[in-house]
């Protein structure tokens, strides 16, 4: 091998070689600068334009500028080159033009001028892109984080300015705004599943799901597509997630919820269009920047109920049994349940929650749900808005018979044969029948009384209602007086000191009832007059405890007219005042006792101590403090029909009847579980 | 030589005059960019099947992936929220950016396979006896360097290949944890956690291991890479250019010589537009993979380190600490001592060390393969100790397993060989051929045969959908 051969081989090869680069690199060159779609777009444009200005006889065509155009978007972070190929997109000569020169639809770009908004805030893709598939982005092995969003779920980028869940007034009512129709029936649907149930939106709502209030903003790197076996999208997995949130994301405790493929859609476009975009603030309606700094239209009861509780606790209310759902979700709006539980049971638990079960705290701070909020919705779940007291004309002096039969079905397991007493109160006592108006007994049977274990009998018509107030009244041997009252002011320190050192030890602390009955009580004490409190406390009830105070008996305060007008202020006052806690009241039943026959009859649904099987768990410290032992007591009367709940007090088949004292004993039994006493 | 008429290149002559040969020496000496090469090369290293030019062509893979990489430093952002997005839009927006970072890629794989030929090269043709050894061990700490800079690489598009790929690396750097735990020393010396948090800055892989790499991607490691391929090249010089036979080893001044110009400079020329070319023409035709952005949730079964770390993963397999740690540090300790235990300079330059040498060392790679293939036999079809007894103790797991079998039964044979043949270098050849080959086998699997949850799989396809 000499020099010459060596070096003459080694310059072919660089010959060679350098060709091959430079044809490689011509090649690079001419894919990357010319063959360009941009370019044969244009060019395609410029055609349109010169055909239809053939047509109308014209002979010059205006000039098109060519290369590559774009807006800066600096405040929204982006360049949009879409306008690039899309040329006709303001042009009204291009109205019926094949893609990509077609107009823009509708009167859209007046309200968004495209200097200002740009392309891809509403439409998604990738702005600074120049070919088709990478600008929209749609090919799933691509994985662009935002496509380019097709009808219905490009509704979802108004809802990042237009979205206001809560606000329905003002001047920019989002639901007037059209081309949005989708997005709102999605809302209706987020609205009506109670999706907030779990999950918070703009500051309210649950937290056993993750916040959705920027849920739309996520791109699809954010979502697992592992059980999702078509199209790789944000929305298909969105609608997948809603047939199935279990095979969806394994260990997910959503509950399922039957939509059809309509309304899959619009919930989905919904839940893309729940964002918070970092754009400046002149962007967003006034509506829905109020939303983000919490300022917004307060929730009815009805709507409290929908939004946030109606997705566990059933839209009517009706629950979800052990066979359906593991742990149970309690029926609240079954009638025995709420003519037994008193406001303060459901407005503490709302409160408080239930620990170690799914029942979360709804207060303010955790859920965002204002007070007025929860008043409302104990108010839409209790029925009534304010505390009625009930008038109606009753039929005069019948039926006994019926009242008789009625009484015996309904009353005589806790008032006793013929009103004699029992677990409550006599009521064939005179003193009481004489001042107890019929008015008053009608509330007190309507009504219920909160706390204690008189139900509200709301579920008696009214001749029966009537047929019983008069049985009751055949039992008086006078004849109800009732009367008016006027009694002076009262000065409640003095009254609050008498009844602490007069009162209080049989009626309890705080009014709640120990010996003697509940007395400040506020479904008591609306009803009960003047009159009817002054009569009772200066001449007591014969035969009972409860003496009078005007009268002299030995080793006794005697009390004058002041004094009693200072206690009953005193009890008025208190009643209308926020409780502290929920008083259990009294229950002379033996806890020993009581844990034989729990063990006998209430082991198999509520387990050996209270945790719950296929009933509810009784030792919750939450339910504890909530219920008083009024509560539990007509609850074990009663029973909850509609659930397996069977009524102890009137027995049903398989289930024998308890007696009052048996009944006392299990209630004893059940407060004895509680450990600690939660305040209101 | 003979006086050929070929036509072309007549300005060369065969014998050039002295103004000539002054002219051409100084063509070289007086430029800065040239000066480090001699004025004269021997033929014998001009010959093509001799070296096949791979330091040169690793070389100029160097240079492209320092201009592709400025190129690339443009527009990619080195944080989390960022760093996967730019650089796709280098790859879809960025005029020819889908080119270069192809080039960057591809340039970038054929630097570390070329890296192994080139050892492979100076290993077979004794080209690190003489005075050669220093080189030698600073073209080792090179081809380390190579492996780091594809690796820190590796972690800065942010996508789910790269988090993972590293998250198994900096695991791998953590074996020592396996020996420590086993002492129950780990909570007062954890060399594996030191390491391991040397390396990405914390427990998993977040912003501070993409900081460190990026600023080890391109500032330290090419900084270092630069200094030692001065000081390799500078060495070449001092130890009288490529080596070559004993029989040419008396060549002084211009016997058997030629001008470096213009003849190297040619075939550099030659080498460095093939390179490119090559390079830039599968850059064209494949597309460097992209996969999803890096989600710390979404684990990849199987996640895979970097191919050529692959060898050492499947090692880690059957011991973290005898896979990760102890036999790589062996076989690194081997390849530095090599130069200072063989001192049989009679090798020197010839390919295979002769006849002998090339029966050897085809022998060692037949006993290597069927070696390695057999252990691999044995454990995918009947278990490792594990699955024989059950409730061993680590211990024994640790110390008996393919890596540490395999790496002691190579030192055996090559020991056996060397007081058979009373030849370090026979030996070197044999050790050194069994272990490059069982890593290519151990590679291979790592690379083609293992699948979710590191199983035996003949083929992707036969992977289950998780």
């Amino acid at each position: 091998m000499n020099e010459q051969r060596y070096t003459y081989r080694v310059q072919w090869l660089v010959l060679i070689g350098a060709l091959l680069l430079f044809l490689l690199l011509f090649g690079a060159w001419i894919m990357e600068g010319l063959n360009k779609e941009w370019r044969t777009h244009q060019k395609g444009f410029v055609e349109l334009l010169q055909v239809r200005a053939d047509s109308l006889g014209h002979t010059e065509v205006d000039d098109v500028e060519r290369g590559i155009f774009q807006l800066e978007l600096s405040h929204f972070n982006t360049v949009d080159r879409c306008i690039s190929c899309h040329l006709g997109l303001e042009d009204p000569r291009m109205v019926q033009a094949p893609q990509p020169h077609t107009m823009h639809p509708g009167s859209f770009l007046t309200d968004h001028p495209v200097q200002a908004y740009g392309c891809t805030m509403c439409h998604g893709g990738q702005g600074g892109a120049l070919a088709l598939e990478d600008a929209h982005g749609q090919l799933q092995e691509t994985h662009w984080p935002y496509p380019l969003l097709e009808q219905p779920y490009i509704q979802a980028s108004c809802g990042k300015c237009h979205l206001t869940i809560f606000n329905h007034s003002g001047p920019d009512k989002s639901v007037e705004i059209s081309g949005m129709e989708v997005f709102h029936r999605g809302k209706t649907i987020f609205s009506r599943e109670g999706c907030l149930g779990c999950h918070q939106a703009r500051g309210v709502g649950g937290i056993i799901g993750p916040d959705l209030t920027q849920q739309g903003e996520k791109t699809k790197h954010e979502y697992s597509f592992q059980n999702i076996s078509g199209d790789q999208t944000i929305s298909n997995w969105l609608k997948e997630h809603f047939k199935d949130p279990e095979m969806v994301s394994p260990g997910s405790q959503m509950l399922t919820i039957n939509l059809d493929e309509k309304e899959l859609e619009a919930l989905a476009t919904f839940v893309m269009g729940l964002s918070k975009p970092d754009i400046p603030v002149d962007y967003f309606s006034i509506a829905a920047l109020n939303e983000f700094k919490g300022v917004r239209d307060p929730m009815e009861g009805w709507e409290g109920y929908d939004y946030l509780c109606s997705a566990c606790h059933g839209k009517e209310g009706e629950g979800k049994n052990y066979k359906d759902y593991e742990t149970g979700i309690p029926a609240i709006g079954n009638t025995d349940f709420l003519r037994v539980a008193s406001e303060d049971y459901i407005r503490f638990t709302l409160e408080k929650g239930r620990s170690l079960r799914q029942m979360g705290s709804w207060a303010t701070r955790v859920s965002g749900l204002r007070s007025g909020e929860l008043n409302g919705i104990t108010g839409h779940m209790k029925g009534k808005v304010e505390r009625v007291v009930y008038e109606m004309p009753l039929k005069s002096g019948e039926n006994n018979l019926q009242g008789e039969q009625l009484f015996d079905r309904h009353c005589v397991t806790c008032h006793g044969e013929e009103g004699d007493g029992g677990v409550a109160v006599a009521l064939n006592q005179q003193d009481f029948l004489d001042r107890a108006d019929n008015e008053f007994i009608l509330n007190t049977l309507l009504r219920g009384r909160g706390n204690t274990a008189m139900p509200a009998w709301s579920n008696l018509g009214d001749g029966e209602l009537g047929d019983l107030i008069f049985y009751m009244r055949s039992w008086s041997r006078n004849g109800s007086s009732p009367g008016e009252m006027q009694l002076p002011d009262p000065d409640l320190e003095d009254g609050a000191l008498k009844y602490h050192f007069l009162c209080s030890r049989c009626h309890g602390e705080f009014g709640e009832g120990e010996t003697g009955p509940a007395i400040i009580n506020e479904d008591f004490l609306d009803i009960a007059g003047d009159n009817y409190l002054y009569e009772t406390i200066a001449r007591g009830r014969e035969h009972t405890a409860m003496f009078g105070w005007s009268s002299d008996v030995y080793n006794q305060e005697k009390l004058e007219r002041i004094d009693i007008a200072n206690i009953i202020g005193f009890m008025r006052s208190s009643a209308g005042a926020p409780l502290t806690y929920i008083f259990a009241g009294s229950n002379p039943g033996s806890r020993e006792t009581g844990a034989v026959i729990f063990k006998k009859h209430c082991v198999e649904c509520h387990g050996p101590s209270g945790e719950g099987v296929k009933g509810p768990a009784l030792h919750n410290q939450e339910f504890l403090s909530a219920a008083s032992n009024g509560y539990l007591m007509a609850t074990i009367t009663l029973g909850r029909s509609g659930t397996a709940m069977p009524s102890w007090g009137y027995g049903q088949q398989d289930y024998p009847a308890l007696s009052g004292a048996e009944r006392q004993h299990l209630v004893a039994f059940i407060r004895s579980w509680q450990r600690i006493r939660i305040k209101y | 030589m003979e006086k050929e008429s070929s036509g072309k290149s007549s300005m060369i002559p065969d014998h050039p005059e002295e103004g000539d040969r002054k002219e051409r020496v100084g063509k070289i000496t007086r430029n800065f960019f040239l000066h480090i090469h001699a004025t004269r090369v021997h033929l014998y290293s001009m010959k093509p099947t001799y070296t096949f030019g791979l330091g040169i062509i690793l070389g100029f893979l160097f240079l492209i992936m320092v201009f592709t990489g400025v190129i690339l430093m443009i527009y990619y952002a080195p944080s989390v929220e960022t760093a996967y997005q730019s650089v796709k839009d280098i790859v879809y927006i960025v005029p020819g950016g889908r080119i270069i970072r192809n080039m960057h890629r591809w340039a970038s794989q054929g630097m570390v396979i070329v890296v192994f030929m080139h050892l492979l090269r100076v290993f077979y043709t004794g080209s690190y006896l003489g005075n050669r050894s220093l080189n030698w061990v600073i073209g080792v700490v090179m081809l380390i360097l190579t492996l780091l800079s594809n690796f820190s690489g590796y972690l800065l598009p942010w996508d789910q290949l790269a988090y993972w790929a590293v998250t198994i690396g900096s695991n791998i750097a953590a074996s020592a944890r396996e020996l420590t735990d086993l002492l129950g020393i780990t909570s007062v010396i954890d060399p594996g956690g030191f390491l391991k948090k040397l390396l990405i800055g914390g427990e998993t892989v977040g912003q501070p291991a993409l900081s460190r790499f990026f600023t080890l991607h391109v500032i330290f490691l090419p900084l270092s890479m630069l200094v030692l391929m001065g000081v390799h090249f500078w060495r070449i010089r001092k130890d009288g250019g490529l080596s070559r036979p004993l029989r040419y080893a008396g060549d002084k001044g211009g016997t058997n010589k030629w001008y470096a110009w213009p003849v190297l400079m040619w075939t550099e020329l030659a080498i460095l537009i093939l390179v490119v070319t090559g390079v830039l023409l599968i850059a064209l035709l494949a597309d460097a993979p992209l996969l999803e952005k890096a989600n710390p949730s979404f684990p990849e079964n199987p996640a895979k380190s970097p191919w050529y770390f692959l060898g050492i993963q499947e090692l880690v397999s059957y011991s973290a600490f005898a896979g990760g740690l102890l036999v790589p540090l062996l076989y690194l300790g081997f390849l530095f001592s090599i130069p200072y235990k063989d001192r049989e300079d009679k090798y020197v330059g010839e390919w295979f060390s002769g006849k002998k040498g090339l029966k050897l060392i085809l022998r060692s790679a037949g006993f290597a393969l069927v070696l390695v293939i057999l252990q691999l036999f044995i454990m995918v079809r009947f278990g490792g100790l594990r699955d024989w007894i059950p409730g061993v103790s680590q211990w024994f797991v640790l110390l008996i397993n393919p890596a540490t079998f395999t790496a002691l039964l190579f030192f055996i044979v090559a020991e056996v060989t060397r007081k058979k043949m009373k030849s370090n270098r026979m030996a070197a050849l044999v050790l050194f051929t069994c272990s490059f080959v069982a890593l290519v086998v151990f590679t291979v699997v790592g690379i083609w045969f293992r699948g979710p949850n590191w199983e035996f799989f003949w083929s992707a396809s036969q992977w289950p959908i998780q």
